[in-house]
């Protein structure tokens, strides 16, 4: 996994990229965490385009940080395009990642942006 | 592609040995044509487990009392979740242990026409119910920010999932996965 992590304004702009497993997912809370802390803001806008991978791991930490940015009084949001693969028959499917977003029910209290400009506009 | 195969190897319960996991039953599968999507099935079923036995299986065993994030450096860490601080006096594994730390077992065999079996299995602490544990949220570790979907995830990646149990022994979980067009189609 590879991270970056800028702030514009009030928002905190994670872009994940590669695998995020139990074991990136703690690296990535504790600097989340130490930056919400730091800085003065209150949204965080996680950028998953880049990502490969995801477990049950990211969704704890995406939930996780849900809790926090609330008592912030601020917002998450998730940014990337329906993650797809193909099947046996050449159709294109939903892929892991996004049938993990799915099944966790993130997306009922996290909205979905196209783009980082539009998730910042939406906070 | 049929024949037989079989493989089996121990590691330690680090958390960066889920990355290990992955990669090696990408390894051993990739001979039976797996698709794209049905391979990340597998390897996310098998992060679910191995995460399962590091967190759960050995977790309570070793360092019950403090928060293993509170002191751990972020970068490069050891997983001190069941790090060498040990536990509770008494408190050992059920299983062997390398550089002071429990181990975790993958086995995978090729198991009919391009199936493929998969066991993750801990020495630790074991699961009291395990119907319980498998219901979609539940979690036992609430603190540790986990979402409770593992086994739910490990049973809607795969094709079969059954999950043995002995408190104080260990767990194993198997599952199987066959790189086939569905029956009715």
């Amino acid at each position: 996994m590879e991270y970056e992590i800028q702030t514009e304004k009030q928002s905190l702009i994670v872009k994940v990229r590669g695998e995020l497993d139990h074991h990136y997912a703690d690296i990535l809370r504790k600097k989340i965490d130490a930056e919400l802390l730091s800085v003065r803001v209150r949204n965080v806008i996680f950028d998953f385009s880049g990502l490969t991978f995801m477990d049950s791991s990211g969704i704890g930490m995406l939930m996780g940080r849900y809790k926090t940015v609330r008592h912030l009084g601020g917002e998450i949001r998730i940014v990337c395009a329906e993650k797809t693969a193909t099947d046996r028959y050449g159709r294109s499917v939903p892929d892991g990642i996004e049938r993990i977003l799915d099944m966790s029910g993130v997306f009922r209290f996290i909205r979905r942006c196209a783009t980082v400009e539009e998730a910042l506009k939406d906070v | 592609m049929n024949g037989k195969n079989y493989f089996q190897c121990e590691f330690s319960a680090r958390s960066q040995n889920e990355a290990l996991a992955r990669a090696v039953v990408t390894a051993f599968v990739l001979p039976l044509d797996p698709t794209v999507e049905e391979l990340s099935d597998l390897r996310t079923a098998v992060s679910e487990a191995v995460t399962n036995s590091i967190i759960h299986g050995y977790r309570r065993v070793f360092s019950p009392q403090e928060d293993p994030a509170e002191e751990a450096e972020v970068d490069g860490r050891e997983d001190i979740r069941c790090g060498e601080t040990g536990g509770e006096p008494g408190a050992t594994p059920a299983g062997d242990m390398e550089d002071g730390m429990p181990l975790i077992r993958l086995t995978c065999r090729y198991c009919g026409p391009k199936t493929v079996r998969i066991s993750v299995e801990d020495f630790g602490c074991g699961i009291e119910d395990i119907a319980l544990a498998r219901q979609p949220m539940y979690t036992s570790s609430p603190e540790l920010e986990r979402s409770g979907l593992g086994f739910t995830i490990m049973e809607s990646f795969m094709d079969s999932l059954e999950v043995q149990s002995e408190v104080g022994k260990g767990t194993k979980v198997v599952m199987t996965k066959a790189f086939l067009p569905p029956e009715k189609e």
